[in-house]
């Protein structure tokens, strides 16, 4: 049981801390439940896109956007450590992500003024009113502000410093008519995604080819080519997002997983027939009574296939809690913002199935072979021959 | 002789090699890709970006770091297993060898040229596949994506950073058995006096 325990911790830390790397690319974008960003077709991620900042206007003109708002995306270098500046409109900013100030406040706000995010601003000791001494890694622009407060999201957004989008500009070395991506809030039921395919075919190249009608979900659920610009919601797209960014797919995660749970086959192997041996008087005091070696193989079955979902079931959690733990421990981060650890059913799934699966084949092909007639017998004979063999 | 019986029976000493090394090739693989991705982002000049590579290279290193915690740690369990069961393939022939007058030391001396060859196999199968293997896998991405292929490599250092965890972990994995072996032999001793 421990040692599908510790298979089950292994392959189920690989999954999570895949799974969690995945998402926290995918969600460094900030993107929310309910809103659409629109970012470069030719970049890779929304941190290395260049948009006009004329798109957010038109776009906040179409049936059902409620606010688009342009940010500007910048990662910047503060007490030697890389962080990202969120250059946007402050008011959008309250509107989007409803900011819990633990100090100081928006009101606060004024010309060289930002504010950070909780974790960042724990992990530089700065409170509000201090003053914060930022360097531009794109731009070499270097400009000392003021530290106007202290807010809780529950997005990336804690990991990341926000400011006026003049200051995002600046640091990401962008023009006044430019910016990383525009942030959409959307009214599902008014809004129509064939008006934004009409209007992003018609602000740019046709890179997206993407014409004619179009579901809401496909562009709030995922993220599409359109003209020059990619539209969606890169939080709710995962394997897009991993695909552009690293050019792998989710297949290859899962399959990364597997692989740890293959490698560990003859470890459940060795232990099955470790137990069948231990076990083997009492297996062969009921076989001799009569009970069929398949009866006894599957009554196993059913024993060690139950300790398994009990053992697969703990080793989950328990590796939710280390790669947690870790995570926060080691201060383990994904394009500068704090790893998110999700409960992922698909990792729980794929390390139940597959030890349950080593395991049968393990007991089966042990089971088999420690049962046959006079087997045991022959094997209490195998190391005096070895010995007798090497003298 | 003596190298003969330490092994035992050679099916059961290959299958617990390629056991180990197959955990020992997943660490392996995972150090030769982290190598690739440093140097592929460290491109030797010194410019305002070099934070950023540098920032980048070790939120790598931290997630290798996390993953391989808990692959050593069944690597240690996995060799405890393999003990076990080798306990139970080998305590025979130990024990006819004591009662065939060989000293109590010799057994152990015969379990310790056990585990440094079953270290060793382990720390080779385990490099030189998961090298082997990242390798082709690579390969077979650049075919596929006809994108350039990199190539994963282990530096002198990670070779043996992995000795000392295969050797550390086998050993560590084993200490039960040696010092239950031990007291066996000394209860055998007391029982044929």
């Amino acid at each position: 049981m421990v040692v599908m325990i510790v298979v089950s911790v292994t392959a189920s830390t690989t999954g999570l801390l895949l799974t969690g790397a995945s998402y926290t690319v995918a969600a460094s974008s900030g993107s929310l439940p309910g809103t659409i960003t629109i970012y470069s077709y030719s970049s890779k991620l929304p941190l290395t896109s260049i948009i006009p900042i004329s798109l957010s206007m038109e776009v906040g003109r179409l049936p059902g956007v409620k606010e688009a708002t342009p940010e500007a995306l910048a990662p910047v270098l503060v007490d030697n450590q890389v962080l990202i500046l969120r250059g946007m409109n402050l008011t959008a900013f309250a509107e989007i992500y409803h900011p819990l100030f633990l100090s100081g406040g928006l009101g606060n706000a004024a010309n060289y003024t930002v504010f950070l995010g909780a974790t960042v601003a724990m992990q530089l000791l700065l409170r509000a009113g201090s003053p914060i001494s930022i360097i531009g890694l794109m731009s070499n622009h270097n400009v000392t502000m003021t530290v106007g407060g202290i807010f809780r999201t529950g997005t990336v957004l804690d990991d990341e410093i926000v400011s006026e989008i003049q200051t995002g500009q600046l640091m990401r070395g962008l023009g006044s008519d430019q910016a990383s991506l525009v942030s959409a809030t959307i009214t599902p039921s008014s809004f129509n995604a064939s008006s934004l395919v009409n209007l992003l075919n018609a602000s740019g190249s046709q890179t997206g080819k993407r014409t004619g009608y179009i579901q809401n979900s496909i562009i709030t659920s995922g993220l599409v080519g359109i003209g020059s610009y990619l539209a969606g919601n890169p939080s709710e797209a995962v394997g897009q997002v991993l695909s552009r960014a690293i050019g792998l797919s989710q297949n290859v995660l899962w399959a990364l997983v597997a692989i740890v749970s293959i490698c560990s086959v003859l470890s459940i192997y060795y232990s099955v027939s470790w137990m069948l041996e231990e076990n083997s008087g009492v297996i062969q005091l009921l076989n001799s009574m009569g009970m069929a070696r398949r009866g006894i193989l599957l009554r196993l079955l059913l024993l060690t296939l139950m300790l398994e979902l009990i053992a697969t079931s703990a080793g989950y959690l328990l590796a939710l809690l280390v790669s947690r733990a870790l995570a926060a421990q080691l201060g383990i981060s994904i394009l500068f913002h704090s790893i998110m650890i999700p409960n992922s059913p698909q990792v729980f799934a794929l390390s139940v199935g597959s030890v349950a699966l080593l395991l049968t084949v393990s007991l089966f092909r042990s089971g088999t072979f420690n049962l046959k007639e006079g087997n045991i017998a022959k094997q209490n004979f195998d190391s005096l021959e070895t010995f007798e063999d090497t003298m | 002789m003596m190298f003969k019986l330490s092994i035992g029976k050679g099916e059961e000493f290959l299958n617990q090699s390629i056991t180990l090394g197959s955990i020992v090739a997943l660490i392996a693989g995972g150090l030769s890709v982290t190598n690739l991705s440093t140097s592929f982002l460290n491109v030797g000049t010194n410019s305002n970006y070099a934070p950023l590579v540098n920032s980048l290279s070790s939120e790598l290193t931290g997630l290798l770091f996390a993953w391989v915690l808990p692959v050593t740690f069944l690597l240690i369990f996995s060799s405890f297993i393999l003990g076990l069961r080798s306990g139970q393939l080998t305590s025979r022939t130990h024990t006819i060898l004591r009662y065939a007058g060989s000293p109590a030391g010799r057994v152990r001396q015969l379990m310790t040229i056990r585990l440094l060859l079953l270290s060793l196999t382990s720390w080779l199968f385990g490099w030189v596949g998961g090298l082997i293997v990242s390798q082709l896998a690579f390969r077979f991405v650049a075919i596929a994506t006809a994108s350039p292929y990199l190539i994963p490599f282990l530096s002198p250092l990670d070779i043996l950073v992995l000795a000392l965890m295969t050797f550390g972990s086998i050993f560590a994995g084993n200490s039960v058995l040696f010092l239950k072996t031990g007291s066996i032999i000394k209860e055998e001793e007391v029982v044929s006096l």
